[in-house]
């Protein structure tokens, strides 16, 4: 073949190449802006007075009214009606207690799992995963009798202290429940080479100093992901606070944004815009872990 | 040395005192007292139950009211499971049938064991709301399903007085469907448990029975309920009600676009003391209007089913301290006898049977409480009910006809029916195989 | 090893014991003797032995009829659901693996409804798009099609709460694009000089290199979405006609809201035998199927 049919060729190829890869780019554009146009629509609702009933986002019946009014009353749970804040606060009290101490809790665990040697680390390993895939629903219904038990229930229920009345929702994070966690941080470990350990202990280092001083700047990556996983799931928890109620002054986000449906007190500016007040921490806490990590944690935490 | 022992007895003494002081075995009777009241509601009645609450706390300052008010989305649920763990609050509000559900028997107290007076309501209000002779619920009024039309769509089709009985009534949808080209109804979208209590009353029109019997079996022949759907057919196919519920899948009434912004729906038919929420919605161009029950014939007062709407239960904890019964009594004949404090309440929670609040309120001219639809439709509940009691009739809805579980056995079917998934006749077989057997297993009999 | 305390992992292990005999062991066997029983009054339980599972497996039984049912609407769900998402993000993790412009953009992009997706706010937003004025409706006009009333057909509520859930697929396709990553180009370089077209490449070289991740990807979806509740409850509450009634929203509905923790406890265990069989089943049948590396 000469060289001029093999450049040709080699030319169709590259071009038949560039065709291919301007329409996966199309095609990929045109799904991911399908997939965000609700949350865009969502905003320009926030926008409008009155019922949204076109496609576009751009608000017909331009208003801020929805934002003025959106952190205060007409609100919910009392004639005054608490504001949505209230809302974010309670479900704060039992969010950040669960996701720093699943965390930790956690991560101990996997820590001694994953670097120290015992009889019977086998078992445990196997525990772990094996509850890895347990569906949960079937222990909600005995840790409800559990939680609301006549010795337990008095530590939490119709309390006036901030974090307890929520403590079902997070008081079972400091026994490391959260198998998925405690398996991510195993693949982390494994994934440092022992070496490091042995060097460390040479220089006279305990166990803790080389978790906390060593270990952890490396794993760190992984920390951020466990933490954001958690956070949202328990953020977004809705069968959690529905069967654990309390006071009505204790109701979190999840238990609030379907009462403040459109009624005579609100309108659907005012729906949407508490919508996007709800949505926005996990979005920042999300955005802000993205530069801890360039997405490659999740993924090689599930490498081998 | 000596100095911190004075600063540690000193500080042990202050903890003593404080200790002492909250000794509550030398409580007397006028002491301060705290009750605990629950409720459900929207902005309205809790306003009003608030105003009521402040009026008690004024009247009776050694009392202290805890409100704990929410809405209905759940407040069932909450009450079942504090109920479960002995956290209810002292007085709560209960739906009559929940009495009876919710092992009334076992949680609630005894308002005899209050002393209570109930001599001012009609001596067969409290019967249904009294189990073994025990009174486990203060009645707060009757209510009864009655129809309210939307008479602009009426008018709009030139439709020149109310129907009063289903003939007439049908008449109208034929009307209002042709000029409207089809989009109009005479009544519109109804779900299945108002179908249902129109079904019901249609037939005990005719042969005078409730829908469950004494022995808890269903009253009514497999012939008798066909007639009842082929009656619901009938007004399907004449624009008085939608033909599928699937057209519209709006669940919830008053803010339906077709009540309110369309005006496509001509009536409703809900329990008086639920009208407010559809009123609220109205634009100012409808005008609504009390239709009442129609009837077979003109002239009839028959097909009313009424119930307690609502009463307040008070815990069984209660008995147990003889101040917290006084002050539960105290704010429970407040509530139902204080001229100020029924001001307050009004109508919200229906027209009371107690005499001396119905003419608190009858009397009143600001506001003016008699030509509210509440009211409306309370006289003719009562009207009819009374009039069906002397030709020995009783519609008074069974205690376990609105049983969660149970009242899906015939809501569900119509349900299906009304989605065009089901024939009369499937409909029809799955209620009778199962009314007999589950409202047996319910109700543990 | 260095003069380490024999018992310090058994000492920092005690946490995780604890949660393991009372979050989980206890749980377990304690479900499974309430659904024994039959609660007769408050304080009263009486044991029935296996009356309850007897009475889910009736069709003509009341709550046998809803179980079943229920039963049959999760599965469509799980069925449709999970190999949807399984090729939905395998193909967008393909083509965002060939090294193109923007990656992070996109990767973030379709990453965010699975960070939104769950959330109460965000899920009765999605109510409001299948609504008959909805911005779904809207759309299909702009194009020309049909309204649809999604809400009035079992069909249709299902569509929405299946796109729901499909619309998160960001989180699997993560997985899918770090599992691209580590095939080694060098087979695919070998496959070009082969001759082989891109397809054949992807058929024979990157789906087999895919299948563990196909596996676990395909596992927990499945048990995941076996359990799906809040969706379903907020958008169609099981409706219309019980055509949405994942399993999971009536047990809350047994057991929470009438109360019957008995019936509700029965329910769960039937549904985690299920599940159980069903991820064994996919275990076992791996080995016919995925190909590991080592």
């Amino acid at each position: 073949m000469n060289s001029y049919k093999i450049n040709s060729i080699l030319r169709r190829n590259r071009a038949k190449r560039k065709i291919i890869k301007t329409v996966q780019y199309i095609l990929i554009s045109s799904v991911s802006f399908f997939m965000l146009y609700p949350l865009l629509w969502l905003i320009g609702a926030s926008f409008n007075d009155g019922l949204m009933t076109n496609f576009s986002f751009i608000p017909v019946e331009f208003t801020i009214q929805g934002w003025l009014d959106g952190f205060k009353a007409p609100g919910w749970g009392s004639v005054e009606g608490y504001s949505i804040l209230r809302a974010l606060w309670n479900t704060m009290q039992y969010v950040i207690p669960k996701t720093i101490i699943t965390t930790f809790s956690t991560l101990l665990v996997a820590f001694v799992v994953a670097r120290m040697h015992f009889k019977g680390k086998k078992i445990v390993f196997a525990l772990i995963i094996g509850t890895l895939l347990m569906p949960v629903t079937i222990f909600r219904i005995p840790l409800f009798i559990f939680w609301t038990s006549e010795i337990i229930s008095p530590l939490w229920e119709g309390s006036k202290l901030p974090f307890m009345p929520y403590l079902p929702l997070w008081g079972g994070a400091f026994f490391a429940l959260d198998s998925f966690s405690i398996f991510m941080f195993i693949q982390f470990f494994r994934s440092i080479p022992r070496d490091l350990d042995e060097a460390a202990y040479i220089d006279g280092a305990s166990k803790f100093q080389l978790l906390h001083h060593v270990l952890m700047p490396m794993i760190l990556p992984a920390v951020v992901t466990v933490a954001l996983l958690q956070f949202i799931a328990t953020y977004n928890d809705y069968q959690g606070p529905l069967i654990y109620r309390g006071d009505v002054d204790t109701y979190p986000l999840t238990l609030v944004l379907p009462m403040l449906g459109k009624d005579s007190t609100n309108t659907y500016a005012h729906v949407f815009t508490r919508s996007i007040i709800a949505v926005i921490i996990p979005l920042t806490f999300f955005f802000v872990a993205q530069k801890f990590f360039i997405g490659n944690d999740v993924e090689s935490g599930i490498k081998g | 040395m000596k100095k911190i022992n004075i600063i540690v007895m000193f500080l042990f003494l202050i903890l003593v005192f404080i200790g002492c002081s909250n000794n509550e075995s030398t409580k007397t009777l006028t002491d301060q007292e705290t009750i605990s009241f629950s409720w459900w509601g929207t902005t309205d009645r809790n306003i009003a139950t608030f105003k009521a609450i402040e009026l008690f706390e004024e009247m009776y300052p050694q009392y202290t009211v805890i409100a704990d008010q929410s809405s209905w989305d759940g407040y069932q649920t909450s009450l079942y499971n504090k109920l479960e763990r002995g956290r209810e609050s002292d007085i709560f509000q209960v739906n009559y049938n929940w009495l009876y559900s919710m092992d009334g028997e076992y949680y609630f107290m005894d308002l005899n064991d209050l002393e209570f007076d109930f001599s001012n309501w009609p001596e067969d209000e409290h019967r249904p709301l009294t189990i073994n002779e025990k009174v486990l619920g203060l009645s707060l009024s009757e209510t009864g399903y009655v129809f309210y039309l939307n008479w602009k769509v009426y008018e709009d089709a030139g439709i020149e007085s109310v129907p009063e009985t289903w003939e007439e009534l049908i008449v109208a949808g034929q009307r209002i469907g042709q000029q409207s080209n089809g989009t109009k109804y005479a009544l519109g979208r109804l779900d299945a448990q108002q179908v249902a209590i129109l079904m019901f009353s249609w037939l005990a029109q005719i042969y005078g029975k409730n829908i469950i019997s004494d022995e808890f079996k269903l009253n009514y022949t497999r012939e008798e309920l066909a007639e009842g759907f082929a009656f619901i057919n009938t007004l399907r196919s004449n624009n008085v009600l939608i033909s599928s519920n699937s057209f519209d899948t709006h669940t919830v009434g008053p803010t339906n676009p077709n009540w309110v912004t369309y005006q496509n729906y001509g009536g409703i038919l809900q329990w008086n003391t639920a009208v407010s929420e559809y009123e609220n919605e109205l634009p100012n161009t409808a005008n609504l209007i009390t239709a009442g029950m129609f009837q077979q014939n003109k002239g009839e007062k028959l097909g009313i089913y009424k119930k307690v709407s609502m009463a307040l239960s008070v815990s069984k904890r209660v008995d147990e301290s003889e101040s917290k019964k006084l002050a539960v009594k105290t704010f429970l004949e407040f509530m139902v006898s204080n001229e100020e404090a029924i001001i307050a309440l009004g109508v919200d929670r229906g027209v009371p049977n107690n005499e001396l609040a119905y003419n608190v309120l009858r009397e009143s001219t600001n506001p003016v409480f008699t030509d509210t639809f509440e009211w409306q439709g309370h006289r003719i509940v009562q009207e009819y009910y009374n009039n069906q009691v002397s030709l020995q009739q009783d519609l008074y809805i069974h205690p376990y006809y609105e049983h969660d579980v149970f009242r899906r056995i015939y809501e569900i079917p119509i349900e299906k029916f009304l989605f065009n998934t089901y024939t009369a006749n499937q409909a029809i077989n799955d209620i009778i195989n199962n009314f007999d057997s589950t409202l047996e297993s319910v109700t543990r009999r | 090893m260095v003069g380490e305390k024999k018992y310090l992992p058994y000492l920092l292990l005690i946490p995780w014991l604890i949660g393991f005999l009372v979050f989980k062991l206890y749980p377990f066997i304690n479900s499974f003797y309430l659904s024994l029983f039959e609660k007769l009054s408050p304080r009263e339980s009486e044991f029935i032995g296996f009356d309850n599972y007897r009475k889910l497996f009736m069709r003509s039984d009341f709550f046998g009829g809803q179980f079943i049912n229920s039963m049959k609407v999760t599965f469509n769900y799980v069925f449709f659901t999970v190999p949807l998402i399984l090729i939905v993000s395998l193909l967008v993790a393909y083509v965002l693996s060939k090294k193109i412009k923007g990656i992070g953009f996109f990767r973030t992009a379709f990453y965010v409804p699975t960070v939104l997706g769950a959330n109460v706010a965000v899920v009765l937003l999605w109510r409001e798009l299948f609504e008959s004025y909805g911005l779904i409706n809207q759309g299909l006009a702009l194009l020309g099609m049909k309204q649809i009333n999604w809400f009035g057909s079992s069909a249709g509520a299902m569509t929405s709460i299946i796109a729901l859930r499909v619309w998160q697929f960001g989180s699997t396709m993560l997985i899918f694009l770090a599992a691209l990553k580590n095939i080694s180009p060098s087979l695919y370089e070998a496959a070009e000089i082969d001759g082989a077209s891109k397809i054949r490449q992807f058929r024979v070289i990157t789906i087999p290199m895919l299948t563990p991740v196909i596996l676990f990807n395909g596992v927990m979806r499945l048990v995941e979405t076996f359990q799906t509740f809040t969706s379903a409850k907020l958008i169609t509450n099981g409706g219309p006609l019980d055509s949405t009634r994942v399993i999971n929203l009536l047990i809350y509905q047994v057991a929470f809201e009438n109360r019957n923790f008995n019936l509700g406890s029965a329910m769960s265990w039937i549904l985690f035998v299920v599940i159980m069989l069903f991820t064994i089943l996919i275990f076992r049948s791996s080995k016919y199927w995925v190909y590991y590396q080592d």
